[in-house]
Parts: C-alpha cells; sequence; structure tokens
C-alpha cells in the first residue's frame, strides 16, 4: 500500500514536470514578437546625441546599447524628419536628424504598422520609438558614414 | 517657408555629397539579403533589408555592409539565438562586409539595358574572420535603374562560428545559402 502511494507521487510528479516542460518548450518556441510599441524605452534622447556619441565612440557606444541576444536598447529620438525613403521591400523608411551632422538615423518600420506616412512633411520635429540595430560610423571601403539603424519603429 | 529651407540645404548637402563622389560611384539603400537554411530539424530564413551598398560602374567594386541585428526570423527564439554570442556574436561583430570587384566587369555595360550575367569576386568578412570568395550573379539593367541579384553558398565554420551541440547548432545546416539583392539608380 504504502509502495503504491510513493509510485503514484512519483508518476503524478513526473507527469507535472513534463507537462510543465512541454508548456515551457511550446512558448520559447512559439515566443511571441518583442511588442515595442508596449516595451518600456530604455533610453529618451535627442538623434543628435545619439548620432555624435557613435561617432564619438563606436565601439563604446555598441557595448552600452546593443544586447548579447539582438534584443538591444529601445530609444525615443527627437529629430528633424530629413527625408522619407523606400527600402527593398517597399517599405516607407525615415531618415531622421539635424542636417549639419555627418550621419543620419534610418527608422524602419514593420510591416503591419498601421500610418499614413503622407502627413508627414520634411523638415518637422518628429518623436520616434524603435530598437537600435547597428550605430553609426565611417566606413573606409564604402567611403561615406553609414546611419544608425532603428528598427520596429513607431511615431510617437 | 521652412519647407523650402530644408528642402534647400537637403539639396544643397546631396549636390556636395556628389561634388566629392565619382559620378560611376552608385549607392544602395534598397537592398535585400537572406539566409536560407535546412536541416531535417526544420528550414529557416531570415531577411535583412538595411544594408548599404555601393557600385562603381567604372571598375567594378563594390561593398556591402550589413547591420546583423537587422536580419528578421520568423520566430523569436530562433532570432535570439542567431544573435547570441556562442553563435554569431552580433554584439561584438555588429557588421559583417562583402568587399570586391566584378571580374568580368568589360562584359557588362552599365549604360545599355539588358541583363549581364556576373562574376563577383572578393572578400568576406562575418563574425571578425574574413575569407576569400567568388559567386555568380546577374546585373539587370533598364533605363535608370541596376539591379543585382546572386546567390552563394557560405559555410558558417569558415568564419568561426562554433557548431557546439543543442540549439542553434542541430537547427541550422552547417552551409546556409546567402541571396544578396539590390537596386541602385543612376543619377
Amino acid at each position: 500500500m504504502k509502495k503504491t502511494k510513493i509510485l503514484y507521487r512519483f508518476a503524478g510528479a513526473a507527469a507535472t514536470a513534463l507537462v510543465l516542460s512541454g508548456a515551457v518548450l511550446f512558448y520559447l518556441f512559439n515566443m511571441p514578437d518583442r511588442n515595442i510599441e508596449k516595451a518600456d524605452i530604455d533610453y529618451e534622447v535627442t538623434a543628435q546625441y545619439l548620432i555624435e556619441e557613435y561617432l564619438q565612440d563606436y565601439d563604446a557606444a555598441n557595448q552600452k546599447y546593443l544586447a548579447d541576444d539582438g534584443e538591444s536598447s529601445i530609444f525615443s529620438l527627437k529629430a528633424k524628419l530629413l527625408s522619407v525613403e523606400q527600402d527593398f521591400n517597399g517599405q516607407p523608411i525615415l531618415i531622421i536628424g539635424e542636417e549639419n551632422l555627418k550621419a543620419a538615423v534610418s527608422c524602419g518600420f514593420s510591416s503591419d504598422y498601421n500610418y499614413d506616412f503622407n502627413r508627414l512633411e520634411i523638415g518637422q520635429s518628429i518623436l520616434i520609438k524603435g530598437v537600435i540595430e547597428a550605430g553609426a560610423r565611417y566606413d573606409e571601403d564604402l567611403m561615406m558614414y553609414e546611419n544608425i539603424q532603428l528598427g520596429k519603429c513607431v511615431i510617437l | 517657408m521652412r519647407k523650402i529651407l530644408f528642402s534647400s540645404l537637403a539639396l544643397g548637402g546631396l549636390i556636395l555629397a556628389l561634388a566629392f563622389t565619382p559620378a560611376s560611384k552608385l549607392i544602395s539603400q534598397k537592398t535585400h539579403v537572406q539566409f536560407f537554411s535546412s536541416t531535417p530539424a526544420e528550414d529557416i530564413e531570415a531577411h535583412n533589408y538595411k544594408s548599404l551598398s555601393t557600385l562603381d560602374t567604372e571598375t567594378g567594386a563594390f561593398v556591402f555592409s550589413v547591420p546583423m541585428q537587422s536580419f528578421e526570423f520568423d520566430k523569436r527564439l530562433m532570432q535570439k539565438h542567431f544573435n547570441q554570442e556562442k553563435f554569431l556574436n552580433t554584439k561584438a561583430f555588429p557588421k559583417a562586409k562583402m568587399t570586391g570587384r566584378l571580374k568580368n566587369i568589360a562584359q557588362i555595360d552599365f549604360q545599355k539595358d539588358g541583363a549581364y550575367p556576373a562574376i563577383i569576386t572578393g572578400e568576406m568578412t562575418i563574425h571578425g574572420v574574413s575569407q576569400q570568395f567568388e559567386a555568380e550573379g546577374e546585373f539587370k539593367v533598364q533605363a535608370n535603374h541596376i539591379q543585382l541579384h546572386a546567390e552563394f553558398p557560405i559555410t558558417l565554420a569558415d568564419y568561426g562560428v562554433a557548431f557546439e551541440k543543442g540549439k542553434p547548432a542541430k537547427n541550422i545546416a552547417q552551409t546556409v545559402k546567402v541571396t544578396v539583392e539590390s537596386e541602385y539608380s543612376k543619377n
């Protein structure tokens, strides 16, 4: 009787562990995308501040802002809208910054982001939230400055 | 009035940039870099639309700079694995780069509409490791636009990417297929 009780308890514990493991694995495998719109902002600065920080020390800025798993810092950047471009997929890219700087910030949007980009005017002040994906620096091979890349952006 | 001022300043900046840029050097931000991996466990593909490329239509010299954390995956967990320190370590090596020349530049007329096979040769740097590479591609010239399409395999171990046991080792192939596309506009 005692042995049976122990066996039942062991089987119960094993089954519980199995179900929990399965649930964890299922969640990990189907982890929802990072919701940038709802996520907390890590840094609220001007685009100029971030550009100048990168141009001053690219490696230090990467160490500070990039994450090991690619889920890097979320910024709210205040800047001027310099131009509206399109990527290879026809998705809008906003170039923001200041005219006198050597580099700018390229802001990319998810394909399901719903916003009327025609409302925007070149030169207007704009506040954009997004994830940093790459920093700005002069590239010797390109022979030009590369912009900061901000992804999964939303316009605030 | 402000709109005219900003547009003028932007135009001025562009003119200055062009003044210091050879007329034959084209710049593209309309790029697509894709990698595709197939294993018994699963097929994985990732897309990157944020690379920057230059192409000199006279010398055939080209550059692709690829921000590694801009690769997008269907599964968030795979994206985390891809970037992590024990795989591509994108925090330490945030950019991959291809530099090289068109080996058969003499057979490509960027001024005449048409499709031109291209042999691309040069150096690829991934994960801080550089290797020579050669690949075949095609340029399509149409009016003011030049499109590039190239596909080639990359063996990740050649670039110091370790395949230890567990994920992502068993879910990513040792050799992946890379597709590079770019659109350049002639001024």
